[in-house]
């Protein structure tokens, strides 16, 4: 056998295929869309917070700024700076002067904790600081700090140390980041002022404004060293490294990107520092083979919901016309039951409904034609019997046997040339209508037949119409009713019987009838002759002929029976002479057909 | 025809199944995935508190560094000071019963430490060494040893009396104790450089104390053996403690003092002259990378036997330059 | 509603006044129980020094928030104050140190340019009619752009007090007498303008008209006026008192640094609303601007001896500006 496509299958594997091919395209899209974004995302994010960042150290560096511009040209300051060494003891003012400084450093510094020192040196050593008992320490001399060189090289502009050890004061080692700024007249230097600023501070602002999803905050200063950076001491020793490469000096926010680390620099405003964040989308991607499972994971779930879905419209879909293909085999096959049995109420529905009654009608058709040719077949088989029935043919043949030996040549011609026209009549392959006139030619032969053989125990009479000579009737319809009426009501009778045919128009109707007036039926026996089926016996003409009509010309023709029956008289309904005391009356009622 | 449909029906129904099982399969995977990474647990016993000793400040300072930048905790414990030998066994044993990851051990005894060690790997725990091993090396349970190698920075210490000392001065050489690993490699490296040009006096124990004591210990020395040109310490308190004794003594300046590690009073000594030289190791790294490789190791990677975090040479001149200040300043605040 | 009738009589202005009044006297027990709370609560809040600390913070603010006092009681704003008084000085200053112009030709570029702003804000809004919050954010922007371009983005020291141009500092900032006590020259200039603004607001057509536009507009342009002539004055006025604070600072803080001054015009801008002058125009008090600008001085030194840094500047000034609005507004209802 051809290997067949189903309809089924290929229903549930486009569906299939279609839906997993949109889902192969949308999740690997939708997942590089997602690293993208994360990627736009995590710069966006570390543009902010560099900005937030920004914001908060230019806030420190500025006031800063401002408070060294404010002190280093107040008139105090100046008149200390520019003055004799105060510690000579020359002047009172002097002191005092000191003293106001003193609390005026004190009252900058002392309203704020981020501002640990407020130093201001003399060029010649002496020094006035924000804190009462801090001396400078003994082991240095700061005018050899460079810082305080540098400073000075700086001609009065402020100068932001990077991170550092405040190494000035005795006693203490603080963290700081320093502003420091020289004091000139004209172009003789008299002092430097220097402010402490807790390294602390900005240590907070980078350290609690960064930390989510592994980004960092450092600042690099004027010479790119490290002003803070969380694992400073990492890089120093090399344990880490840093892509200083990659930080741009800007006043604008600038992001660079590399092998998945994005570096985003910016330069505050006062002072030549650059902050950078860091953020490292790897440790993103490193969540990537969970998104990527998470992908995968959605996306089979999804191609099991489309392969159960698929399956159960493709089984949706083709039920109906499977169950109408299967019965349209077993229709192909010969059963003319098969019923589609379709719950649906679409197109196939309908296609079933209309194979349904379409099957229905064939089969009425089918039968209906079948009936016909099996009763045109039986009752050819049936004519054939009768006409050689053995039992008839011998006592016709003893018959003339006799007749002739008994010298009654004259009879025996009549006979055998009566059995020889019945025989011709009968055994021609005439067509199903003959007319009324040839059927009782046929008949009268068997009767001619029959009255020699009875001889005066058989009487009968034919009447026919001369209108409907010409009508059309069955062939082979009569002479079984004839025979029937000869055995079952004459033949019992001791002294001899009457039948009469007769065939008239009743209406548009044709009626043939064959009246006796032997024995008449029981109803029992009448009703058994007319049903009974062709195998049982001698009344199987009757029923044969019965159905033959009906089967030709519908139900309300046919053959009917009248019969009084054993112990009664005569038929009540009968325009027969009562005289003639018929019983039985069998008629053929036909529509009136004229070829 | 109808039984030919029904065995291709039969048919995707495997494929349903296979379908199920390879979704369940990657759920399973999924669920652990998104607990990545595995926060390991890490019990880190050190020599001594964090509380103002700045070595263990900076050790557990880098620990914390690698904790958060791995995401594994670190719980850092130890006996108050350095004395304590049997309280840090008990604190192994404590540990121990916590069933740690990894235990991140500083031996104050390389000899009495290696049964507590040998009961943590037999219970199936990580043993990694920070600044002080274990002895015996080759049979001892450790799996990685993180230090400064302290013969070389003994050497350094050597070095440093070498530069500074008329050969064949007499030269006292200070120790807290003769039992810790580091200490024993320190003096080793010393020895190694000075035995031959000095009269090295036998190595002053001094069992552990802290300063006062070591203070008395170093006068009485000093004040025996007159004369003692240079004096060696091992580490950091005895540094201070024999620096005081110089004073005391009124010797500054004739004896020359070289120590080891650092702490505020020691930066003063150096910046008053007081203290020529230390020698100092990057406590900060050992922390960090201890436990970083402590993570490599449970993750299933091979690592080295020893690392080297390294020693420099502080003198008044680079206290304050890039990394030395952090070294030396580890307080922030 | 006949616009006409909207035009103030003698006795609503007597009663606006009144208003105005009112909320001045708010301000100034505001003010004195910020001051107390900061004394008590205050790390070594409670001294001399602090307290002339404030003034010298409040000095170069004043300036400012007289001048913007007048676009406010035109119904406008001007957001560009802070960032022009800092252009100005940097201009000031960079003409005089790096382009070798006199130091006086320098402290006129500097009232100059602010007036220049001024026109230029004053034209956006009331030539072209673009609402003065969009045009003079615009002019802020400008103004920060010119502050880097014209520096190069390097700070500017101004002369120094022993230098030979040192005089501005004891104009503008404050001298010491040979007694050896101080004379703050700049908060007595400081007062002074503040005279010639009040007299200017209630006494001259300049003043007038002020008013009125922030009153009713419409009333004011059907009267014949020239609005849009009038309208632009303020802004010059507030220009010119920027280019005047640009003076004060550099005279205070010596060094100005390019891009600076975003967010002076806020403290100015609440100083302003504080002191009474409604945000809707037509009420206002130059007195009561400097008593708002005192209360912003007092927050800006105080609260970091609270240990409220940054942030919190930030979130307290807001606070202050919008229960001054508030009251403000209830005000209005009342009326």
């Amino acid at each position: 056998m051809r290997r067949k496509s189903h309809l089924r299958d290929s229903i549930f594997l486009t569906s299939l295929f279609t839906i997993i091919g949109i889902l192969a395209v949308f999740f690997p899209l939708s997942y590089f869309l997602t690293t993208d974004l994360t990627q736009d995302n995590a710069r966006d994010y570390s543009r902010q917070l560099l900005g937030q960042i920004k914001n908060s150290i230019e806030f420190y560096t500025e006031e800063m700024i401002m408070i060294s511009g404010y002190l280093a040209d107040h008139p105090d300051v100046r008149v200390y700076l520019e003055g004799e060494n105060p510690l000579a003891p020359s002047s009172y003012s002097l002191y005092q002067q000191r003293a106001r400084i003193s609390s005026e450093l004190k009252a900058i510094s002392g309203t704020r904790q981020d501002l640990v020192n407020i130093i201001l040196f003399r060029e010649d050593g002496d020094f006035i600081t924000n804190r009462e008992h801090a001396g400078l320490t003994p082991y240095w001399d700061y005018r050899e700090f460079d810082w305080y060189q540098e400073t000075v090289a700086a001609k009065g502009l402020p100068r932001l140390s990077s991170s550092r050890v405040e190494n000035v004061i005795a006693g203490e080692h603080r963290w700081v980041v320093s502003l420091s700024r020289a004091i000139y007249d004209q172009d003789h230097l008299l002092g430097v002022l220097l402010i402490d600023l807790n390294f602390q501070t900005i240590a907070d602002i980078c350290s609690n404004l960064s930390g989510q999803n592994g980004a960092y905050v450092f600042i690099m200063g004027a010479n790119d060293e490290l002003v803070y950076h969380p694992q400073q001491r990492l890089i120093y020793s090399s344990v880490k490294s840093e892509r200083f490469d990659l930080v741009r000096r800007s006043e604008a926010i600038e992001s660079v990107i590399r092998d998945g680390i994005i570096y985003s620099s910016v330069k505050i405003k006062s002072a030549d520092w650059v902050i950078v964040s860091v953020t490292d989308t790897r440790q993103m991607v490193q969540v990537s083979p969970l998104v990527i499972v998470t992908y995968i994971g959605i996306g089979l779930v999804f191609a099991l919901i489309a392969l159960v879905v698929s399956l159960l419209a493709s089984r949706r879909l083709t039920e109906p016309i499977l169950a109408l293909k299967n019965s349209m085999q077993q229709f192909q096959q010969g059963d003319f039951n098969a019923q589609a049995q379709i719950t649906a109420t679409n197109e196939i529905a309908e296609l079933g409904d209309q194979f349904n009654s379409m099957t229905q009608q064939i089969k009425t058709l089918v039968e209906h034609e079948r009936l016909i040719e099996e009763q045109k077949r039986k009752s050819e088989i049936q004519a054939l019997q009768s006409q050689i029935r053995p039992h008839f043919l011998y006592n016709t043949l003893e018959s003339i046997i006799w007749m002739a030996s008994s010298g009654e040549q004259d009879k025996v011609v009549e006979m055998t040339s009566s059995l020889a026209k019945l025989m011709r009549a009968s055994a021609s392959k005439a067509r199903e209508m003959v007319t009324v006139q040839m059927e009782i030619d046929t008949v009268s032969h068997y009767l001619r037949i029959q009255k020699l053989r009875y001889q005066d125990k058989l009487q009968y009479e034919i009447e026919i119409d001369p209108e409907v000579l010409l009508a059309r009737m069955l062939r082979l319809s009569l002479q079984p009713l004839v025979e029937n009426a000869i055995y079952h009501g004459i033949k019992p009778l001791r002294d001899g019987g009457l039948l009469v045919i007769r065939a008239y128009r009743a209406g548009s109707e044709l009626l043939v009838e064959v009246a006796d007036n032997g024995v008449g039926f029981a109803p029992d026996a009448l009703h058994a002759s007319l049903e009974a089926s062709m195998d049982e016996g001698e009344s199987i003409g009757l029923h044969n002929v019965h159905n033959r009509i009906q089967l030709m010309f519908g139900k309300e023709y046919g053959v009917s029976v009248r019969s009084a029956g054993p112990g009664q008289n005569v038929l009540d309904q009968s325009d027969f002479d009562p005289a003639a005391g018929i019983r039985t009356i069998v008629s053929i009622r036909l529509p009136l057909v004229f070829e | 025809m109808q039984k030919n449909v029904n065995r291709l029906f039969l048919f995707y129904w495997p494929w349903l199944l296979i379908g199920l099982a390879v979704s369940a399969l990657l759920t399973g995977l999924y669920l652990p995935l998104r607990h990545t990474p595995f926060p390991y647990r890490i019990i880190a016993v050190g020599k001594a508190s964090t509380e103002g000793i700045a070595f263990w400040y900076s050790i557990a300072e880098g620990m914390a560094a690698a904790a958060n930048e791995f995401k594994v905790t670190v719980d850092y414990r130890s006996p108050v000071d350095e004395s304590e030998v049997d309280r840090q066994i008990a604190i192994v044993y404590e540990a121990i019963a916590e069933k740690p990851d990894a235990i991140i051990l500083a031996a104050l005894d390389a000899d009495r430490l290696v049964e507590p060690a040998r009961a943590a790997r037999a219970a199936g725990i990580t043993v990694v060494m920070v600044d002080s091993a274990l002895a015996d090396v080759d049979k001892s349970p450790q799996q990685s040893f993180i230090a400064t190698n302290n013969v070389l920075a003994g050497q350094q210490l050597g070095e440093l009396v070498l530069q500074r000392v008329r050969p064949g001065a007499q030269i006292l050489v200070v120790s807290p104790s003769t039992r810790g690993d580091s200490l024993i490699g320190r003096e080793t490296g010393v020895r190694a450089v000075i035995e031959d040009a000095f009269d090295v006096l036998p190595t002053l124990d001094t069992g552990g104390q802290l300063s006062d004591d070591i203070y008395h210990q170093v006068s009485q020395a000093l004040t025996e053996h007159p004369e003692i040109k240079a004096v060696v310490c091992l580490n950091e308190y005895t540094t201070a403690g024999s620096a005081r004794a110089i004073r005391g003594l009124s010797l500054t300046g004739k004896v020359t003092l070289v120590g080891f590690d650092s702490s505020e009073e020691l930066i003063d000594y150096l910046e008053e002259g007081l203290l020529s030289a230390v020698v100092i190791q990057r406590p900060f790294n050992m922390g960090y990378l201890s436990v970083a490789r402590t993570i490599d190791l449970l993750n299933g990677r091979t690592i080295e036997s020893f690392y080297d975090t390294g020693s420099i040479v502080i003198t008044k001149d680079n206290i304050y330059t890039g990394e030395n200040q952090k070294l030396l300043f580890p307080f922030e605040n | 509603m006949n616009v006409l009738s909207k035009k103030p009589a003698a006795g609503e202005e007597m009663a606006k006044q009144g208003l105005a009044g009112n909320q001045r006297l708010y301000a100034l027990v505001a003010m004195i129980l910020i001051y107390i709370l900061f004394a008590v609560f205050g790390r070594n809040f409670f001294s001399f020094e602090t307290a002339v600390n404030i003034l010298d913070a409040s000095y170069y603010i004043g300036f400012l928030a007289i001048g913007v006092t007048f676009v406010i009681i035109t119904g406008g704003i001007d957001l560009s104050i802070g960032t022009v008084a800092m252009c100005s000085a940097m201009i000031g200053g960079v003409a005089w140190e790096k382009w070798g112009l006199p130091f006086t030709a320098g402290l006129v570029l500097i009232l100059v340019s602010g007036a220049l702003f001024g026109l230029l804000n004053g034209t956006l809004v009331s030539r072209l009619k673009l609402p003065p919050f969009i045009a003079t954010l615009g002019t802020m922007m400008v103004s920060l752009g010119i502050s880097s371009i014209v520096s190069k983005v390097q700070t500017v020291n101004f002369p120094s007090r022993t230098s030979e141009e040192g005089w501005f500092k004891s104009v503008f900032s404050k001298v010491q007498l040979p007694s050896g006590a101080m004379l703050p020259t700049g908060a007595i200039l400081l007062l002074a303008v503040l005279l010639i603004a009040f007299v200017v607001l209630n006494k001259t057509k300049i003043g007038r008209y002020t008013f009125a536009i922030g009153s009713n507009e419409e009333a004011v342009r059907l009267s014949g006026v020239n609005v849009v002539y009038w309208k632009t004055i303020p802004y010059i006025i507030s220009g010119l008192c920027a280019g005047m604070a640009g003076i004060a600072y550099a005279s205070t803080y010596t060094t100005v640094v390019p891009g600076a001054g975003q967010g002076f015009e806020l403290d100015a801008i609440a100083g302003v609303v504080i002191g009474g002058t409604s945000l809707s125009g037509g009420v206002g008090s130059v007195f009561g601007t400097l008593i708002g600008v005192m209360i912003m001085s007092i927050l800006r030194i105080g609260l970091p001896s609270m240990d409220l840094q940054p942030h919190y500047q930030k979130l307290f000034t807001g606070i202050v500006v919008i229960i001054a609005v508030l009251m403000d507004i209830s005000q209005q209802k009342k009326r």
